[in-house]
């Protein structure tokens, strides 16, 4: 990545991650989309970034007039003033002065003056971004297809040769294709626009590699925000592999020490049975430690946590407030899974969180927009395991009692260990087991335990022994002779 | 001194009269532009040489003939514009002895060897 330092940055960041650094310079770029995809705003922010360094930047506006695009960019919060503006757009004269002709085509009369406009700025600006928004509307100053493909080549290598990298703007429809921009352009952006959010992809990218698929993009007050598809394989960070306690001595005897930094952990149990507050038990022996830990709650408000982790002995009020806990409440339908997983690396990345739970997997797959949320999860989790973070997912099944079952939604082969708690009845009174099903990293103990969650905390008892049937819910008792 | 060579255009449109003043000027031809045909007539009295005329037919009725047969008589070359394909306009035209009859919209560089060709001989 040695030609990273001589791209040009694209204004956006989570672009710049797509393309690998940003555009190669002295090429021109296809932007395609349908109206409101966001063309002119990523225009903007290619335009604003070389202004930002300096550079002579030149917007050539062939639809809108300049000052509906100013006023524009100005509610966006982009700071015009240094860019320099070439307004082809039509304007109101061309109706008002009679200006119609017939004796000649259009592409005849207008092209020549249309040219010699373009060709003066440029050769009196000499920039080194240029954006044409646009390109489509020189069809119509072609008398021919074979024209306009020639007529765009040459415009566009002539922008090159004086040293401008070009970002152009396609108007297509199944009518008016524009495959043949497509062939004519080094690069290729995608913009599009479905009920389930924004969307942005690279097709062609001529001299430099690209990131794959479709990202997710957001239009915000503050501008285009670029959300690239985690890809788990970009990070692979030195990290100690030690085993980490949970704080409780005989939940640690059953999971022979703890779990193992870097490796996730799925927690799964019916409903109340106490599988949020194992996954803050060990983060509060993290925060003891001196670790960071975070949970992305989809579905408990802030206060209920806090209140009923204080009221077991977790003091999450300190450990937030020293900084060693972050409780994020997400709401419903706010992100894409591209958008929340940034969330998520933001925080790991740049606050060096250690630990981080989600709370849980079905609020998770319910709340994240889009298509197949348990794929990205997948590639969320192994993103952090691989950077050392230690992943717990909460996992809640519907059975209070018997019919095992790991998860509802097939996602126990992301998981190194899973952790699971049951109900059972013994004496008409309902009692806890917690055992564990799986460790990927070590061995554990295969029986279950009895636990109670009390208000000093988290009480694991000693291995149930003589009982059995606990899993489906109504044990009976062994005699040591029946089972020896 | 060279006297630049003179093309008469009639034209109904304003702005193409001035679009063909534009282009044909910078081939090097003078260009008188006349809105319809008594002002036609006026301006071959008034010119000592006309080196061709440009007729555009558009908008105007039967009467445009007359005109073509005075510039017949005249020997001045002449081309007829026509907004249509018309197999009338381009019989007529010929008969009242148009050097050619020509379709909207024109192609710049055809227009320019047609002249040219009319012009030398």
């Amino acid at each position: 990545m040695s030609n990273d330092k001589e791209k040009l940055s694209s204004g956006i960041s989570g672009l710049d991650e797509i393309l690998m650094g940003g555009f190669v310079p002295n090429r021109s770029y296809l932007l395609r989309g349908m109206p409101g995809t966001g063309k002119t705003a990523l225009g903007m922010h290619f335009l604003s970034e070389g202004v930002k360094n300096n550079e002579k930047v030149l917007f050539i506006n062939m639809g809108e007039p300049t000052d509906q695009i100013i006023d524009n960019a100005q509610k966006m919060g982009f700071n015009v003033d240094n860019i320099d503006f070439l307004d082809l757009s039509p304007d109101e004269s061309f109706f008002s002065k009679m200006e119609a002709y017939d004796i000649f085509s259009p592409a005849e009369v207008e092209r020549e003056s249309t040219t010699s406009e373009i060709i003066e700025k440029i050769e009196s600006l000499n920039p080194q971004r240029v954006f044409l928004d646009p390109i489509t509307q020189f069809r119509y100053l072609s008398t021919d297809e074979f024209q306009f493909r020639k007529q765009a080549l040459s415009f566009l290598r002539f922008l090159t040769d004086k040293g401008a990298t070009v970002l152009f703007t396609s108007e297509f429809s199944a009518h008016d294709p524009d495959d043949d921009l497509q062939f004519m352009s080094d690069g290729i952006i995608n913009l599009d626009f479905f009920s389930e959010g924004r969307s942005i992809s690279v097709s062609k990218f001529r001299g430099s590699g690209f990131r794959f698929g479709t990202h997710s993009m957001r239009i915000t007050p503050d501008g285009v925000k670029v959300y690239p598809r985690l890809r788990p394989m970009l990070k692979e960070k030195e990290f100690k592999h030690e085993t980490i306690s949970s704080g409780v001595p005989e939940m640690d005897e059953l999971l022979h020490g703890g779990i193992e930094r870097g490796t996730a952990t799925i927690i799964s149990g019916p409903s109340g049975v106490g599988k949020t507050t194992i996954g803050i038990q060990f983060m509060k022996e993290a925060a003891g430690r001196g670790e960071r830990s975070v949970v992305y709650t989809f579905e408990e408000s802030l206060e209920s946590l806090i209140n009923r982790c204080e009221s077991i002995n977790i003091p999450v009020k300190s450990m937030i407030n020293t900084g060693m806990l972050e409780v994020v409440p997400v709401e419903p339908l706010r992100y894409s899974p591209e958008e929340f997983a940034q969330l998520v690396r933001e925080e790991v990345d740049s606050n060096e969180s250690k630990i981080v739970m989600i709370d849980s997997t079905s609020g998770y797959t319910l709340s994240l927009r889009g298509e197949d949320p348990v794929r990205h999860l997948h590639s969320l989790t192994k993103y952090m395991t691989r950077s050392g973070v230690t992943v717990i997912l909460i996992n809640e099944v519907e059975n209070i009692t018997g019919g095992l079952k790991v998860t509802e939604i097939g996602i126990s082969y992301l998981a190194d260990n899973i952790i699971f708690l049951r109900y059972f009845e013994m004496n008409a009174e309902m009692r806890k087991a917690i055992g564990v099903l799986k460790k990927r990293l070590s061995d554990f103990e295969k029986g279950l335990r009895e636990i109670t969650i009390t208000k000093y905390g988290i009480r694991v008892g000693q291995p149930l022994k003589n009982i059995r049937g606990i899993l489906n819910g109504s044990p009976e008792r062994v005699n040591k002779e029946d089972s020896d | 001194m060279s006297l630049k060579p003179l093309i008469l255009a009639l034209n109904r449109n304003k702005r193409n009269l001035e679009i063909l003043e534009k282009i044909l000027g910078k081939e090097g031809y003078q260009v008188v532009g006349v809105l319809d045909p008594p002002e036609l007539d006026s301006e071959i009295e008034k010119q000592e040489k006309i080196d061709m005329v440009l007729m555009d037919i558009s908008g105007f009725d039967k009467s445009i003939w007359t005109s073509c047969e005075r510039l017949r008589i005249k020997e001045i070359p002449f081309l007829i514009l026509s907004p249509h394909h018309q197999r009338v306009v381009e019989e007529q035209g010929k008969i009242e002895g148009a050097h050619g009859v020509l379709v909207k919209p024109l192609v710049v560089k055809e227009l320019l060897v047609l002249i040219k060709s009319l012009i030398d001989d």
